[in-house]
């Protein structure tokens, strides 16, 4: 898994293959599992990604940053999937959910129209609230190894205190510290790029 | 109260404040917060921005890979550089 010299000397801006699944794999499974709906096929789009980054990744200018390289990337990987799997169909899947029969007429106004803007409007929302949360988590990784970890694993990975105290060798109250510390960073970042 | 007991004492209750957030705070624990938050003003702005944290994350509806996955996904890049480094050299 990562190799913890070549964490401490990430730098913004460069190719690093050593740290992307730690850094990017949680972002772009986010990403895709919202745009495919099933957990197997957007680890197999992720996988996808990073071996066409690893081949491509002479052609990484530093333009934009590695995350953005990635995520265009995937966004061709997803796009190619469902090209994939309508050409298997012979066309377009074209998914209508009409429950009630007597209702015919009314349905396109009631059913259709209103769930869907408001499904795009949250996706909408959702994608743009992760992009800051992962934003925060990276700079909080780049300012406090410790503390991110800690913060990890106790929000994201839901581990109970015990475990995380045993893993990475430290005491209760240690812990509580360092999340104490992770948290306020993780508020005042989410304070200026989302709020 | 002197500067340092004062941070002593936001301290002790700002990790009550975080046990909570993760349902690990003890029955005392959530009183004793409760309580100390009618008269501290500088617990109450951190209570407010703790939980409205705690609420972004579940808002987000964030999905995660588990350590296995990303382990499997690890793995399926090593054995493609290899056999690519193989083909290379064959």
């Amino acid at each position: 898994m990562p190799n913890p010299k070549a964490m401490n000397q990430y730098k913004e801006n460069e190719i690093n293959p050593d740290l992307w699944i730690e850094r990017y794999s949680d972002f772009l499974f986010n990403y895709t599992i919202v745009r495919v709906n099933d957990r197997d096929i957007a680890k197999d789009l992720i996988s996808e990604t990073f071996l066409a980054a690893l081949k491509a990744k002479k052609n990484f200018k530093g333009e934009a940053s590695e995350r953005t390289w990635l995520i265009s990337i995937l966004k061709r990987k997803i796009i190619d999937y469902y090209r994939k799997i309508n050409s298997k169909k012979g066309q377009a899947e074209i998914k209508l959910d009409l429950k009630n029969t007597d209702e015919e007429g009314e349905w396109l106004e009631k059913k259709v129209a209103d769930d869907d803007t408001k499904n795009a409007e949250d996706l909408l929302i959702n994608n743009e609230l992760q992009s800051a949360i992962f934003e925060c988590l990276d700079q909080l990784q780049l300012s406090n190894e410790q503390q991110a970890t800690a913060f990890r694993m106790k929000t994201i990975e839901n581990k109970d205190t015990e475990t995380i105290c045993k893993e990475m060798d430290i005491t209760p109250s240690n812990l509580w510290v360092l999340i104490h510390r992770a948290r306020k960073k993780m508020a005042n970042c989410l304070e200026n790029k989302w709020l | 109260m002197t500067k340092t007991t004062k941070q002593n004492c936001i301290k002790k209750y700002a990790e009550y404040c975080d046990k909570a957030q993760y349902d690990e705070a003890s029955f005392l624990e959530k009183l004793k917060l409760k309580f100390h938050l009618f008269f501290c003003k500088d617990c109450q702005t951190y209570v407010k921005r703790n939980t409205q944290l705690s609420q972004l994350f579940t808002q987000a509806k964030l999905n995660f890979l588990h350590p296995e996955e990303k382990m499997a996904i690890h793995s399926k890049m090593q054995n493609s550089i290899s056999s690519e480094t193989n083909t290379f050299e064959a």
